[in-house]
């Protein structure tokens, strides 16, 4: 094979290897166009088709444009960002003429490769991205390698080790750059795509629906001993307004700033850290009831809801403090109001609030008291508790409780809570997770979506904002172990679940044990993670000013370590005065156009230059090369004869310019 | 310059005479003949590697004779035994004990010819002579005269019945050179002149054992800097890492460039080796030890690749 066709083979698997990923991600147009180039390449490097004219050429970028504007309708964002570039890509190897078309397409594929970390950042994808590095790397060595002298694992080989040496530098722009958190390293709107999580309301089957997910949704790591099952309530939004059908936020008192002030015994405070995968929506989940949150930007609203500034667009990590009890507590009275508010005519429920008001009745002022006997209605009755309830009428409270008694958490906590408020206790929603696996590998909680759970909240008047959860009234063992005990449905909860004690259990707990702590180092390795890192080797005011300046003096000593490196290895080449002098005479005629090749000896090199040069200065030059060859190959002259040589190259140097 | 070109200048000189007086047998193959010299000097074998009929028994004969040695030329024949080449012991009658019979093989300058037409056993008896410089015959040594110059020739077109030499065995010849065909005007007047054989028989001996004995331990004294063993390593190491060669120089190898480059510059006339001449004899020792790597720039042959790629220090 020619040269020339083994570098556009390289090149077009190179470009394939890039962009193979992105093909199940991008509109089927796209790939097809791709493909349809690669069979093209392929035919030209093999002659059996020419490259495309001219007016080819443009009807070909103006298919892709329209392929791209049909697909997307923009050519801007991330997902027609990647599918144009990787088209133009394609479309640049069409019309390869010459080395420098070779070296953009081979940069491009370089940019396209990076930009795989948009989509995902896995630690599969980091494998694969630095193996497609290595190889375009490789290429890049084809195209200089002139004399053919390296085969392709040669080339691989010599690839792999100059990515390996450049992996110090690698580190210390991973460390050091600083993280600026904010739009700038944001991703474009398009990234956010939808994902599993909790959403901003919540209405029957929505909870239900993320029970077959067994995606993560965070991981936490407890300073100490994980509390017990029941106790990990994972607070996210909380749900006080009800039309009928849906529950929703109430945003009304976000702005207001709460700080709150826990019992700070040493038995109530529960300290750890979650790892939060993106999820999309401002709120971060923590265990009741969130003191001390470290990091900035972070708020507490009202309804002890904790905000993030921010969507949660990347893998967030967070440390909190949670006490289990409260000393401060209070209650506005328009939130009074807001957590009895009923839905409106229609809606209204009416033998619900019969049962609540003949509670209420029984039990006078006592709150306590209906609670309890809510949930003894909830235990007593045959209620089920299953994946699959029936459809519920505009009166769904009174249907659930008096007719199909059939239902999943959210069904039980916006029953449990109707009939609070009816009873006139003020009562909300809180959804969240509850309980979580340990993994018994590197002792964290792995929260699934699984987990999810919807629960009640009612105020007593003595205590605050008290838990109650009905769907433990119904299924204790939902809450005392998990859901895979608790629901009829087993066979739709996801395999994770119900794997139980096996090889393969084991292998996913180690997985997920390294991909945390990947999460936790690699992708998660932000602005606070950095100052934290700082902190701990005693730098306590760190700031990216800071660190930019140490990383412009850790790349200067790397730079003067590889540079006292190579001046070692040229050691041999340059004790030698006289070998110096020739080099530097050597430089000089390169500049004027008659440089040595770096393989010629002496007299090769003069018999080349003497026609080159005007006779008197070819006079010179022959006497210089000899008294060089002289000095050099014959026995080493005297230091004088060695400072005359070095005077004579200065003197026709000088000359020369 | 020094001073050890005045103390060579004789030498030189009668080097010189050598080389014009086989110039005149062997018409426009200086090279050639110079590379012969060369290995001569250098305490080499060669081989000659060519058709026959282009001259190269006709060289062994005229360096023979100018340069005073005495020559035998061993036919090597399917048929050829070790004893054939070596000698042996045949019992005196009269004496009433065994007595040595040497082989064509003690005499200095040896032309064998068409080796590989010989079967392995006879090849290896004469390769270990030429490697020890001395005959074991029913187990008594007996050493081979000093010098000891084997011109060995090997028809490179593979007939049926050949053994033709590995490649380990190849690095026992110092050098290894081509004939060629002579250029029209050589050709001219080696039609139109008188025989070979019979100009050789009128010819003047330049040289005799002493003296060639002189030259061979000047050139060994020759001065090598530092910068040339430098690229001579460089060579080797080259030979080794790269990829176009199935496997690298041997230190045997490495010498052998080393002594050829310094009998090369010697004869040239000068006092210190420089890389051109390490790059003159490069062909002639390299191309026989290092198999370039087939399907790679067919046309290169290893020295062609080795003196465009290796750096000069």
């Amino acid at each position: 094979m020619s040269t020339e066709g083994r570098k556009l083979w390289a090149l077009l698997v190179g470009i394939l290897l890039v962009s193979g990923p992105f093909f199940p991600r991008i509109p089927l147009p796209v790939t097809a166009l791709s493909l349809i180039m690669t069979l093209w390449i392929a035919a030209i490097i093999l002659n059996k088709a020419r490259q495309p004219d001219k007016l080819q050429r443009i009807g070909l970028l103006l298919l892709a444009v329209l392929i791209m504007s049909l697909s997307f309708g923009t050519l801007l964002g991330r997902d027609a960002g990647t599918g144009f570039l990787i088209l133009l890509a394609f479309l640049k190897m069409l019309e390869i003429n010459g080395k420098r078309d070779m070296y953009i397409v081979v940069y491009v594929d370089y940019f396209l490769i990076a930009s795989h970390f948009f989509h995902a950042q896995s630690p599969w994808i980091a494998v694969y991205v630095f193996a497609a590095v290595i190889y375009l790397t490789s290429v890049l060595i084809l195209f200089t390698d002139k004399a053919s002298t390296l085969d392709t694992r040669k080339r691989l080989t010599m690839a792999g080790r100059m990515i390996f040496q450049a992996t110090p530098l690698m580190l210390i722009l991973f460390l050091l750059f600083p993280r600026i958190p904010g739009p700038l390293w944001g991703l474009p709107e398009d990234a956010q795509a939808a994902v599993t999580g909790l959403g901003n309301d919540m209405s029957p089957g929505s909870v239900s629906s993320l029970i077959q997910s067994e995606e993560i949704a965070f991981r936490v790591r407890f300073e100490g001993e994980i509390p017990p099952h029941a106790d990990l309530y994972w607070r996210g939004p909380v749900f006080s307004r009800y039309d009928g059908q849906t529950w929703r936020a109430d945003n009304t008192s976000r702005h207001i700033k709460v700080n709150l002030i826990g019992s700070e015994s040493e038995t109530d405070i529960i300290q750890y850290t979650v790892t939060l995968e993106p999820h999309r929506r401002n709120w971060l989940f923590a265990l009741n009831y969130p003191t001390n949150l470290q990091g900035s930007g972070y708020r507490l609203t009202r309804e002890l809801q904790l905000l993030n500034p921010k969507k949660i667009n990347s893998v967030t990590r967070y440390s909190v403090t949670s006490d289990r009890k409260l000393s401060n507590y209070s209650l506005f009275e328009s939130e009074r109001l807001k957590n009895l508010r009923l839905p409106g005519v229609g809606y209204l429920n009416e033998k619900t609030i019969a049962l609540a008001r003949r509670w209420r009745t029984l039990a006078g002022d006592d709150d306590r008291r209906v609670i309890e006997e809510a949930l003894r209605y909830f235990r007593e009755q045959p209620f089920v508790y299953t994946l699959n309830p029936p459809l519920l009428g505009n009166n769904a409270m009174d249907d659930f409780l008096f007719e199909t008694q059939r239902g999943f958490c959210e069904h039980y906590s916006s029953a449990f809570v109707y009939l609070a408020r009816a009873a006139g206790i003020p009562a909300r929603i809180v959804a969240g997770y509850q309980g979580g696996e340990k993994n018994p590998v590197d002792q964290y909680l792995i929260v699934r979506q699984s987990s999810a759970h919807a629960w009640a909240e009612v105020w007593l008047d003595d205590v605050g904002w008290v838990r109650v959860d009905p769907t433990a009234a119904v299924s204790p063992d939902r809450i005392e172990s998990g859901i895979q005990d608790a629901i009829e449905e087993r066979d739709q909860l996801p395999g994770i679940l119900l794997a139980g004690d096996s090889i393969f259990l084991k292998a996913r707990y180690h997985w997920d044990s390294f991909s945390y702590r990947w999460d936790e180092w690699v992708v998660g390795f932000n602005q606070d993670r950095q100052f934290e890192l700082f902190r701990k080797l005693g730098f306590e005011n760190a700031d990216w000013q800071g660190m930019v300046i140490g990383m412009v003096i850790l790349f200067i000593l790397v730079g003067a370590f590889v540079g006292f490196w190579i001046f070692r290895q040229g050691e041999g080449i340059y004790q030698d005065p006289v070998k110096r002098a020739y080099d530097r005479f050597c430089y000089k005629l390169a500049k004027a156009g008659i440089g040595r090749n770096n393989t010629e000896g002496p007299s090769e090199y003069f018999s080349r230059l003497r026609g080159k040069l005007a006779p008197a200065s070819a006079q010179t030059a022959g006497d210089i090369i000899d008294r060089y060859t002289v000095l050099r190959y014959g026995t080493a002259g005297s230091p004088a004869q060695q400072k005359h040589f070095i005077k004579r190259v200065q003197n026709f140097t000088a000359r020369l310019k | 310059m020094g001073t050890p070109v005045k103390q060579n200048a004789r030498l030189i000189d009668s080097l010189d005479d050598a080389l014009s007086a086989i110039g005149q047998i062997i018409l426009g193959k200086e090279e050639q003949v110079s590379l012969a010299l060369t290995c001569l000097i250098a305490r080499g074998h060669l081989l000659i590697e060519d058709l026959p009929g282009v001259g190269k028994t006709t060289l062994a004969h005229v360096i023979a004779h100018v340069m005073g040695l005495d020559f035998q030329r061993i036919q090597f024949t399917s048929d050829l035994l070790p004893t054939d080449v070596l000698g042996l012991s045949v019992f005196d009658r009269e004496n009433n004990l065994f007595e040595f019979h040497p082989g064509p093989i003690f005499s200095n300058l040896i032309l064998a010819d068409e080796i590989n037409r010989a079967t392995p056993k006879t090849q290896s008896a004469l390769l270990e002579a030429m490697e020890e410089h001395q005959v074991t015959v029913e187990g008594t040594t007996r050493p081979l005269p000093d010098p000891f110059f084997v011109i060995a020739t090997q028809n490179p077109v593979h007939q049926i019945g050949t053994f033709p030499l590995p490649e380990s065995q190849l690095d026992r010849f110092l050098l290894r050179i081509h004939m060629g065909y002579p250029g029209q005007k050589a050709e001219r007047e080696l039609l139109s002149g008188a025989d070979r054989r019979d100009m050789i028989e009128q010819m003047q001996v330049v040289f005799d054992l002493k003296k060639l004995k002189l030259l061979q331990s000047q050139a060994q004294e020759l001065h090598v800097s530092d910068a040339l063993l430098d690229y001579i390593q460089a060579i080797l190491q080259f030979s080794r890492n790269s990829n176009s060669f199935e496997f690298g120089l041997s230190p045997r190898g490495g010498l052998a460039l080393l002594n050829a480059a310094r009998a090369w510059a010697f004869i040239s006339g000068h006092d210190f080796v420089v890389p051109e001449h390490v790059k003159a004899v490069l062909p002639s020792v390299v191309n026989h030890r290092l198999l370039a790597v087939r399907g790679k720039e067919s046309d290169m042959t290893a020295a062609d690749i080795i003196s465009q790629t290796v750096p000069i220090p």
